[in-house]
Order: C-alpha cells, then structure tokens, then sequence
C-alpha cells in the first residue's frame, strides 16, 4: 500500500512539474538554415518570451519528421502540435485552402495581397472546422515555368512534357485538361527525371529552383506568375486550446509581427538566387500582355470543372467576388 | 463442397497476394504504355499502386506468420539447454500475441483519427484503404493466438488475452474518447496506470524484448514492441507506429521493392541459373578458376535482385556447389566461396539495399547506383582471386576453350543475359522511372520464362508468388516498424545528440571510419540488412556530416560493411543459410569462410579509406 501511494505521489509530481513547461511541436519542409527555419525560431523565441518559459518550442526542419501529408496525420494523432505549411501541402487539411492557387487565377503580389487579406477569416473558419488553429498566413513567392527549351506561348510548352507532383492526382488532371503532356514525378523522381529528359519542365518557385541547382538542367525561366505560393502557421485545436489564454492575443500579435516582412525578405533571397542562376546561364523570357491573354485563355479552358470538384462552390464563389472587388475598385 | 470451401478459404490470402502482385506491376506497365502512345498516363496509376503495397505487404505479412516464416535470429535457441527452450518459446509467443494485439488496436484508432470520412485515395475511401492494416494485424494476432490456445493451456491463453487488451488501453482509449467521445473516469485512471506503470517498467521490458529478439522472436515484434512501448511512456501517441507504417509502406519508390523481389523469384523459380551457369562455365571456365569466376558472378547476378534475403544460396547453392565438386574444390573451398558469394551483388544496379538507403538517407538512387560499381567489382574480384590461386594450388585441371559448347549456351541463356541491360537502359536514360523498371523487369523476366523457354506455367506462377509473399511480408513489416522506431529516434533528436556526443570524445576522422567498420560488421552480423538500413542509417548520416565524408560514400560504406556482416561469425546470415543448405555443421562453415572473411575484409577497408573507389565517376 505504502508502495502505491509513493508511486502516485512521484507521478503527480512529474504531472505537475511537466505541466509547467509546455513543448510544442512544431514541423517544417524547409531545410534548417532557410528563411522559414530562421524566421520559426524568431517565433519561437517571442512565444517563449510571452509565456515567460512556459511555452517551448521544437522545430523539426527539412521534413526530418515526414512530408506536408505526413506532418498534417502527425498534428492529428497529436504527437506534433504544428506545423509550417505551404499551399501545396494544405489541400491535405481541406482543398478549399488551396483555392488562391489555382493557375493562372490572380495576377500579381497587389492583387493577391488583397484577395488573402479578405480570404483568410474563410480560410480560418474552414481550418477552425477541421480541428486546426491558424496562427499566422504568408505570402512566400509565385510559381514559375522552368523549362529545357524557351517557353513563351502555351502553344510552346504544348512541346515539352512537364513533370507535375505525383502526389495530387486533380492538379495533374488540371493540367491534362488544359492540353500539356504531363509527366506525374514522386518528387525523388522530378532531378533524375529533368536530367534523363523523362520530363523537360516543370513550374515551381525560383527560390526553390535555385535550392535544387535546377539552373543546369532547365535553363530557361518564363518569368510569369502562374500561381501564388502562400504558408501557414498551424496548430491543432488541442494544443492551441491548451495554451493559457492569458497569452492567446499576444502570441498571436507576436508572431504576426515576426512574420510580417516574411514576403519582403523572401522576395530579396529569391531575386539574389534568380541573379547568381543567371550568372550560371540561367536565361530568363519576360512576361508580356498579349501572351499572358494566351495562358489565362488556355488554363481557363481546364480549370473550371476541376475547380468544382476540387473546391466547395461556397469558396469559390467568395474568391471571385473578392478577385472582383478589387478589380472594380482598381478601375 | 465443404472441402471445397476450406480449400479456397485456406488458400484466400495467397489468391489475394496474387492479385495484389499483379496490380503492383500491370498498373505502372499500363502508366509506360499509356505515356508513349497517348503522352499522357493513367489517372491515379501512382495512388494505386502506392496502396497496392501497402495491401500486399500487410496480406503477405499474414502469410509469413501462417508459414511461421517471420525474419528472426534463431542463434540463440542453438545453445540453450532443451528443457529450458520450451519455457524461452512460451515467452517468445507471449510477447508475439501481446505486440500484435496492440498493433491492431492502435491502427484502429489510425484510421479513424488520421483520415476524415471523406478523403479519397482516387475512387476509393482512404479510411477504407487503411483498414488493411488493423485487418493485417487482427490475422496476424488471430493466427498466433490460435496457435497459442492449441499448444497451452486456456488459462494461460486467457490471461494472454487479457494482458493483451490492457496493453492496448492507450489507443482504446484515444478511439472511444476522440472519436466516439466516449469518457469516464474509471478509463481515466486505468490509462493513468498504464501509463505508470510502463514508464517504471520501460528499461526492463525493453530489455526483455531485446534478449527474446536475441531467442527467437520475430525481429518486427521486437522492434515493434519497442517502440510501442517507448510511444506509450513518451506521451501516449501510440497511432504514430501505425502512422510510419502507414507513411513508408506507402512511399514513392517502396513499390520497386516487391517488384524487384518479384523479378528474382520468378529467375530463380525457372531454369534460368542452370542456363547462366551453361553459359559462364563455357565462357569462363578455360580461365584458371573461372569455374569459381563464374560461380561468383552468376551469384552476383541473383543477389543483385534479391538483396540479402538468402534466395541465392537456397535457390542456386545446390547446383553451384555440384558444378564446384565436380570440378575438384573440396568442400570446404565450395562452401566458403558459396557463403561469401551469397550476398555479392549488394553493390550493383539495381539492388534493392542501395534503393533502400537512397530513400532512408535521401541521397540521389541513381549516384548510389553509380557509385557501387567499382567497390562491387572489387569484392567480387577479391573473391575471384582468392578461387584462382585455389586452382593454382591445387593444380585443378582447366576446361578447355569449346566455342561450340559457348555458342549454344549464349543462344540458351540470351534472354537473361540481356535483363540487367534492359533494366539499366530503361532507368538511366530517363525511359520510366526505378519503380516502373521493377515492373519492366518483371514482365520482362515472365514473358521470357513463361512464353519464350516455357519454364513457368501459370499454376506455377501461382506458387511463386506463395513462395515470395513471406519474404516481401518479412521485409516490408520490419521496414514499417524500423521506421516507427527511427521516428521515434528523431522526435527524441537521438541522433543529433549522438553525433554530438561522438564529436565530443572523437577528433579523428581515421579513428571514425573504423569504429564505423567494427559497428557496422556487427549490425550486419546480427540484423537483417533492411532493419539495418532504417534504424541505423538515420544515426549514422549526421555523423558523416560531421566527419565530412561524402553521403554517397558513406552509403557504399555501410552496405559493404553489411555485406561483410553476413559472413562474420557467430551469427552472420548467410552462415546460416549455408549450413542449413550444405547441410553442415555450423563451426564448420565458420571456418570455411575465414580466407573469404579475410581477403573481403580488405577490400571493405580500401572502400572505406579510398573515397575514390565509390566517387570516381560521379565527383
């Protein structure tokens, strides 16, 4: 009997004392020393000076923990408490939060700036649905064709076979639709592939091009925004309803102050990484008017049915009517 | 019609594991064909061929327990004293039974919580995809417990149960309180002791597993149950061992696994090692020791698609060591060169080892590949050497040079000679990708076997995927589990604080790389090559960073030293695997592969110090 209660006594202990410090994780596809791996433990640092201590922090950078699938089943089991998302990863959550990424749907950083400040309190409620919590939203860079040969026309990149992410069969079928040959790649797959000539192109942001050295292999960048790449802060409800309340406002005042130049130095790293590409042969094709008529023309000849069974008609309709306003309002 | 129905119902899972081998490799054969005719693939073809692994493994993994054919160290038993074996087997099943009700228990509550009612895997529910896993476990602790009922007694086999669900209180408790918001405090409280009690009894239970692993219990239940019980004491989230399964098994280029396994049972089920052994004998024989020469080559050849599973000793040891005798090699020599042959080809393209390693290690297949063919060429030549100056010795008399005889073997064995090309053409110029070469390479190996020599017949067929279902269950289980435990690993940084602590007490990169050498031939000797890969590589790769060795170096490091392991006494696997096909003592194998150990111990130092060996074509 003594025995027991000793042993209850030493396991309230540890409850009590563990309670004290609470650990969240938090896990990430960018590599550790990268823009989103500094900026994490900015945030970090403020919450732990928030809380007084009481709140630490684990980064998991470079998927060491999973990929953006992954990493959502872990926040649902619990054992991760976080996660920094892209766009791309999100559908996983609910494919409504990819609504802006569409191809080909917002035309530049003003116009997005103003469709995902009036879409995130629909964003946030279609997280907050799914038993997720969003602490912050970023803007992170635009999605970009790279090519082996020069790509200014759909009718060009028509010729090549482009290697599309194997991991969301409806996107490929978008670009099916449109009329490209696409080559579904496990990301694994999409160097080997560039350098066999399996594919011969694929869209993806220059920074991240510049991270894979894919300059060599595809040297030739149209420099058209095809979609937005944004990013989220996320934790599950549980861990965010366990957090004192006390802190709740600052901690989300705090890491939207750290996050708020995100996009500006984002942009910077990226034209350095476009310049020392460049440098490396990288030969970029200017974006003009009339053949961006071209591309918004083809993609929309694809898009829509995808669209509606991809993205609920309820968001749908919200994004085009925000897209609208500031449309009118520009004019 | 009674009988009748037992038949099919006994024979339900092989008939499953047949459809599942073909969906495996029709559907990436479909997604070429469709890409060259139409420009464009199937829709979804990868999602389907993604959960057609992870169904296969876990329908296979059922079979292996049926079969009692689970990878495991049978070492141990050897030694142990009769009357106590008996009681070290009662364990072994106890624990077996326990880890498997857990296991069920928490992919139940995996597919409820990790996948929303409505997500889609292409036309199907991915819930009711997952379900192949708590269904795969639920066979698996039936098929045990039955067993267990009927040899002891029903008291004891109660009791089992009993502990079994009370293991299990964790990932009950997350599905009745999160998904059917069910909770009482009763429920609370038994978690709650759970809980303790496991945290108090975590190092000796461990311990208990590890020395049961060590006496006969399946490695996948040993190091399931490891972290089982580590996931428990470190917060409960029991799902997450389902979730890794779930998430490897699942993987982007795990299919090629069971492909290329696929393609070397279907080889070595035919007559095709008697028509390279036709072939080799006549082409290389003339050579002083090329009868060795071509024993270690077409060895090279097989384990090249079946890894270390063993196949080739079983499949082609008895032919081989006929051909050895006949042409006056002792039976020493023979069973020597046969064991160290019986994992040769671990280096070449497209070796499954070097596959596995890229994806743990996230290092480029294709540099790997590259990579392992220099030092692969030097071990198989060490072993060359080591047969022609046998013949020197002993003065063996040469075959003469037939052309004859040379021309009808090539003209016999051509369609095989020409599969390692196919392959390697198909991958490195871009044609399909690693995991539609596995399926190249098996419709290619069946159209020649069964339509071009007719050695297999589709009932026969049917009995190569029945022989191959527990080795692709053995190996994709334990890969699963690995990667829950090196999950574990990670979430805890045990390896970031690894390498620190190694940092600390070490300087010398020299002094490094041979603890790297004697803790890899180890781990060879005791672990099966693909829990190796996944539980120890995620350890080793920052240590390489920090000794800055080359990550495709340091990958040809490890599997060469693996390689190595296999034939390192007491219990390196392929000793075993000799003694039980050669029908010989186990001491007596040990010593017939010491000059073989030897002679393979310096070529593993010279690819471990020469970078160049492994970077010459690629750096």
């Amino acid at each position: 009997m003594k025995k027991i209660l000793f042993l209850v006594i030493i396991f309230l202990t540890i409850l009590t004392f563990s309670s004290f410090a609470q650990v969240i994780k938090i896990g990430t596809m960018a590599p550790e020393g990268s823009l989103w791996d500094t900026t994490l433990k900015e945030i970090a640092a403020e919450w732990d000076r928030i809380s007084g201590g009481r709140i630490k922090v684990k980064i998991y950078t470079g998927g060491s923990i999973g990929n953006e699938e992954d990493i959502i089943r872990k926040m649902k089991l619990g054992r991760l408490n976080g996660a920094a998302l892209t766009s791309q990863g999100m559908a996983n959550i609910d494919p409504d939060l990819i609504a802006l990424s569409l191809p080909m749907k917002i035309s530049d950083d003003e116009e997005f700036d103003y469709v995902f400040n009036r879409i995130i309190p629909d964003f946030n409620s279609t997280l907050d649905n799914k038993g997720f919590k969003a602490l912050a939203w970023t803007m992170s860079g635009w999605v970009k064709w790279f090519t082996t040969q020069p790509v200014s026309t759909p009718d060009d990149l028509a010729k090549l076979k482009i290697a599309v992410d194997n991991s969301d069969e409806k996107v490929i079928q978008i670009w099916k639709r449109i009329g490209f040959k696409v080559i579904p790649l496990a990301l694994p797959d999409l160097m080997s592939g560039l350098y066999s000539g399996m594919a011969q192109g694929t869209y993806i942001t220059p920074y991240a091009a510049s991270a894979l050295g894919m300059a060599e292999l595809t040297p030739y960048m149209y420099d058209m925004p095809i979609t937005p790449l944004y990013a989220g802060l996320f934790l599950n409800s549980k861990s965010w309803e366990r957090i004192p309340d006390r802190y709740k406002e600052e901690i989300i005042a705090g890491t939207s102050a750290v996050i708020e130049d995100f996009y500006d130095k984002m942009k910077k790293i990226e034209d350095e990484a476009v310049e020392v590409m460049r440098e490396h042969g990288l030969v970029i094709t200017p974006q003009t008017p009339s053949s961006t008529e071209l591309w918004v023309d083809k993609v929309n000849t694809g898009v829509d049915i995808y669209v509606k069974e991809m993205i609920s008609s309820e968001m749908n309709r919200k994004m085009n009517s925000y897209i609208d306003e500031y449309r009118n309002k520009k004019n | 019609m009674n009988t009748e129905i037992k038949r099919i119902n006994r024979r339900f899972f092989y008939y499953l594991v047949y459809i599942f081998s073909a969906l495996l490799f029709i559907i990436p054969v479909l997604e070429i064909g469709a890409r060259i005719i139409f420009r464009t693939g199937v829709t979804g073809s990868y999602a389907y061929v993604r959960q057609a692994v992870l169904w296969l493994s876990l329908i296979s993994g059922i079979i292996a327990v049926k079969e009692n054919k689970h990878l495991a160290i049978e070492a141990g038993v050897k030694y142990l004293p009769e009357n106590i074996k008996g009681r070290v087997r009662i364990i072994s099943d106890i624990i077996t039974v326990i880890v498997l009700a857990c296991y069920f228990f928490a992919s139940v509550s995996f597919s409820f919580l990790a996948f929303e009612a409505d997500e889609k895997t292409g036309l199907f529910f991915t819930r009711h995809l997952s379900f192949i896993l708590p269904a795969g476990f639920f066979f698996m602790f039936y098929y045990n417990i039955r067993e267990f009922i009927k040899k002891r007694n029903k008291v004891l086999s109660i009791l089992v149960i009993l502990f079994s669900v009370i293991m299990s209180i964790i990932p009950i408790y997350n599905l009745l309180s999160d998904v059917a918001g069910f909770s009482s405090r009763f429920f609370d409280s038994a978690v709650d002791i759970v809980f303790m009690v496991s945290g108090f009894a975590l190092k000796p239970l461990i311990a208990v597993l590890v020395v049961s692993g060590v006496f006969g219990t399946p490695i996948f239940i040993v190091i399931g149950g490891i972290t089982y019980l580590l996931l428990t004491v470190s917060g409960g989230y029991t799902e997450i061992a389902v979730n890794e399964i779930y998430t490897v098994l699942t993987g982007n280029m795990i299919p090629a696994i069971p492909l290329f396994t696929l393609t070397g049972f279907i080889l070595s089920e035919s007559r095709a090692g008697i028509r390279l052994i036709n072939f080799f004998k006549a082409a290389f024989g003339w050579f002083p020791g090329g009868i060795f020469i071509a024993a270690i080559i077409i060895s090279a050849f097989f384990t090249t698609f079946t890894g270390a599973s063993g196949v080739t000793i079983l499949a082609l040891g008895g032919i081989l060591y006929v051909i050895l005798e006949n042409y006056g090699a002792d039976k020493k020599f023979a069973t020597g060169l046969l064991t160290s042959s019986g994992s040769i080809g671990l280096l070449f393209p497209p070796s499954l080892p070097i596959i596995l390693y890229a994806i743990i290690a996230n290092t480029d297949i294709k540099e790997m590949f590259i990579a392992g063919l220099l030092p692969g060429f030097l071990l198989v030549a060490s072993v060359s050497a080591l047969g022609v100056f046998y013949t020197e010795r002993k003065k063996l008399k040469k075959i003469s040079i037939d052309f004859k005889s040379i021309v009808t073997s090539v003209r016999e064995s051509v369609w095989e000679l020409f599969l390692p090309f196919v392959i390697l053409f198909c991958y490195f110029t871009g044609l399909t990708t690693l995991v539609e070469t596995g399926s190249i390479a098996v419709l290619y190996t069946l159209i020649i076997e069964t339509f071009v020599h007719k050695d297999i017949s589709l009932k026969k067929l049917y009995l190569i995927t029945k022989k191959s279902a527990p080795v692709i269950g053995g190996i994709l289980i334990i890969l699963g589990m690995s990667k829950a435990l090196s999950f574990y690993m990670i979430d805890e940084m045990i390896p970031q604080r690894l390498s620190e602590w190694i940092a600390l007490k070490i300087s010398s990169k020299v002094v490094f790389l041979i603890l790297l050498n004697i803790v890899l031939l180890i781990t060879g000797c005791i672990m099966d090559i693909f829990s190796a890969i996944v539980v120890v590589v995620p350890l080793i790769t920052p240590l390489g960073e920090l000794y800055s060795i080359d990550p495709v170096h340091l990958g040809i490091i490890f599997l060469a030293n693996l390689e190595l392991g296999y034939l390192t006494p007491p219990v390196g696997l392929n000793l075993f695997l000799s003694s039980y096909r050669f029908r010989m003592n186990l001491e007596d194998v040990y010593v017939s592969v010491i000059p073989f150990f030897l002679i393979m111990l310096v070529a593993v130092i010279l690819i471990t110090f020469v970078p160049q060996l492994s970077l010459l074509f690629i750096r």
